[in-house]
């Protein structure tokens, strides 16, 4: 299995449970699916993962304090990558 | 005329310098095609001369691939073919409290052709913040004026006067970088976090996983109950007023067929109109005092989870909301969601979301057929056809969600402003523009409608469909409502309830006064309405209708869209028939299979 396989696993097994609080992650790229004004509210910014809204989204600070409501949809490429 | 335009993110303060700017009397119009999406006032600038200040809607990014339709798209599209280098003056608003973000967004600007000035909003929060920008290196740095001003102290035009005069070419983008030019002039002074934990103590509360839901469903069981608790004595006033006004004008000018029509026709139409106008100014203000406040986009947010699992996601909330006042405005507010289809998918099932309009019908019906029952049997009915509006919405949009291959929940990022306490002016403004508009939309519709509709019912029909026969019975109204008997006669309608569907179909609001003409109440008092409904009988003195009549109009009345301001709405919001006439198709045809099947079933048991 090579180097980027295998990261590529790691990455899928790991899931928004293991998140936690403070985490940290730079969205770089769009995110698939997302649309082109979220790209303006997050691309090259600095992600912190403030609290968890519910089950079904996070609640997180950008750069320089904006604070913003994610999807998790959003949030597992923002903070795990886009997967294999 | 010579023109200041607005351009900022969502949140920046835009709105409040442009009322600060305009003196929140100006003039208040819409852009031909793009309706409600930027305002525009007209002011007497310090030299004398007449200045427009246009508010562009708020925007993220000014890229190219901006969906059309969407707020990003009406701006990028105002900048591209619309802005005049001579005349214009593009003041970009930017928050300084994220001053890295609206510079990204200044940094999108095509330029060099028009003058730039930058207004920096939330001095406020920024001093409250312990943190301070250097106007100066800013603006040497950009080439342009840069003001700060605290958004909602500004002492109108004048303030920002000597900046506007002074605005040029922005400097070229190469000599400047967002993020570093952000840092180079953003100072602290003290701790941060300070000025944000009112805010931080809230969202503890109110986006937790369990006492976040509760809050949210108190705070919207509120907002409705609050509409309706205040907005119902209104509306009685209003109506009692017309009334009045009618009867006084028959007194005047005596019997006759000008003075019906002006009484039923025009007045009748405008009351009815007026009588809608309290609760969309209620819901309009509700929802202006949750956007100021902060909650709105949280409250959007928690809805998302819900949302998703039919294919919407949190940025549909606000419209289906406001679809509950009135489709029309909520119908324009589909604008904010950026994702076309699923914009689409929300046009699509907004007209299924129980607006007012629909109130006075379901209280007549229920009233006719279940006025014996208790307080809670009626209450209940009352919830079941919100339910149902509610349910089919999600279901339907489900539907398409799936016939488009829409897997799981949309992604989405949503912006947390920080909680302020809302600016009354500000929202009773909102509330005007938005009861105004309502008015304008569909007021002229209404009283088309309502003219029309006298005179289907006070022109006699032909002697072969039916003229011969005495009053309203031979008119052309009841003709056509025969014509559909064949067909209605499945779901327990005769041509009487058909007059009154078609009736409504200029203006939901229509059905009560239709009704009221057709079974012979009295012009202006209609309380014995119900009673003569129930107690309807057919031409062999059998009584018409049962419980299950009731059940099915409730049934077809929830899902038809019955409303052509709707359908013009859709229209000049999509730029097509396809969309409204799709609209149409579907609603009916729902509409119809259901009032049957709830007749056939239901006549079984009752």
């Amino acid at each position: 299995m090579s180097a980027l396989v295998a990261l590529k696993c790691e990455a899928r097994m790991r899931s928004l449970a293991d998140l936690r609080v403070d985490e940290e992650a730079s969205v770089a790229e769009l995110p698939s699916g997302c649309v082109l004004a979220d790209l303006g509210l997050l691309q090259g910014a600095r992600v912190r993962l403030l609290r968890r809204v519910g089950r079904s989204a996070l609640h997180v600070r950008v750069d320089d304090g904006l604070e913003c409501g994610v999807s998790l949809a959003l949030a597992r490429e923002v903070f795990l990558g886009p997967g294999p | 005329m010579r023109r200041l335009v607005l351009v900022g993110r969502p949140n920046a303060g835009k709105s409040s310098v442009y009322n600060a700017l305009t003196g929140g009397a100006a003039r208040v119009g819409n852009f031909p095609g793009v309706t409600v999406s930027a305002l525009h006032g007209e002011v007497i600038a310090p030299d004398g001369a007449a200045l427009s200040v246009v508010d562009l809607p708020g925007i993220y990014t000014l890229r190219e691939g901006a969906e059309s339709g969407t707020d990003e798209a009406i701006a990028r599209d105002f900048l591209g073919t619309q802005l005049r280098a001579q005349s214009d003056v593009l003041a970009f608003v930017l928050d300084a409290t994220q001053l890295e973000h609206g510079l990204r967004l200044l940094s999108e600007f095509p330029g060099p052709e028009a003058r730039v000035l930058v207004l920096l909003t939330q001095a406020d929060l920024l001093e409250a913040d312990g943190r301070r920008v250097d106007t100066a290196a800013l603006s040497e740095a950009l080439g342009v004026p840069v003001q700060l001003v605290n958004s909602h102290a500004l002492a109108g035009l004048v303030a920002v006067w000597p900046s506007l005069t002074a605005a040029c070419v922005l400097a070229p983008l190469a000599s400047w970088d967002a993020r570093v030019l952000a840092a180079r002039v953003s100072a602290r002074s003290k701790q941060p976090e300070h000025a944000r934990s009112g805010t931080a103590r809230l969202d503890a509360w109110l986006l937790h996983p369990v006492a976040g839901p509760v809050a949210f469903a108190c705070v919207m069981g509120a907002l409705f109950a609050g509409v309706f608790a205040v907005a119902d004595p209104v509306t009685a006033g209003i109506d009692a007023v017309v009334g009045g006004v009618r009867a006084l004008l028959v007194a005047r000018l005596g019997p006759g067929w000008f003075t019906d029509l002006l009484s039923e026709g025009v007045f009748g139409g405008a009351g009815t109109l007026l009588g809608f106008v309290p609760q969309i100014a209620l819901l309009s203000a509700g929802m202006a005092l949750l956007d100021a406040s902060g909650y709105l986009a949280r409250a959007s947010l928690l809805a998302h989870a819900m949302l998703g699992r039919f294919g919407l996601s949190g940025r549909a909330f606000a419209p289906l909301l406001m679809g509950h006042a009135c489709a029309i405005p909520a119908i324009a507010a589909t604008r904010t969601i950026r994702d076309p289809k699923e914009r689409m998918r929300t046009l699509m099932v907004l007209p299924l979301t129980t607006c007012s309009a629909r109130i006075p019908t379901y209280a007549l019906v229920i009233q006719a057929f279940f006025g014996g029952r208790s307080v809670f049997f009626r209450g209940g009915v009352f919830l079941a056809l919100y339910t149902l509006g509610v349910t089919l919405s999600l279901l339907a949009s489900w539907v398409l969600a799936a016939r488009g291959k829409q897997r799981g929940a949309m992604p989405i990022a949503i912006e947390f402003p920080r909680y302020r306490a809302p600016r009354l002016a500000i929202v009773a403004r909102t509330s005007w523009r938005a009861s105004l508009s309502f008015v304008r939309g569909v007021g002229g519709m209404v009283l088309v409608a309502s003219c029309l509709l006298w005179g289907l019912l006070h022109v006699r029909a032909p002697l072969w469909a039916g003229g011969a026969l005495p009053g309203t019975h031979g008119s052309v109204a009841a003709s056509l409502g025969r014509a559909f008997e064949p067909l209605t006669h499945l779901c327990g309608f005769d041509w009487r309830i058909n007059v009154g569907l078609i009736g409504s179909f200029g203006a939901r609001e229509l059905m009560v006064s239709t009704l009221g003409v057709v079974f012979g109440a009295s012009d202006t008092d209609a309380s014995d309405l119900p009673a003569r409904i129930a107690s309807a009988t057919d031409a062999h003195g059998a009584t018409s209708y049962s419980a299950a009549t009731g059940l099915a109009l409730l049934v077809f009345f929830v899902i038809a869209c019955q409303c052509s301001s709707t359908v013009a709405a859709l229209k000049r919001e999509t730029t097509s028939w396809r969309v409204p006439l799709l609209v149409l198709a579907w609603t009916y045809t729902l509409a119809f299979g259901l009032a049957v099947v709830t007749f056939q079933t239901a006549r079984l048991f009752v």
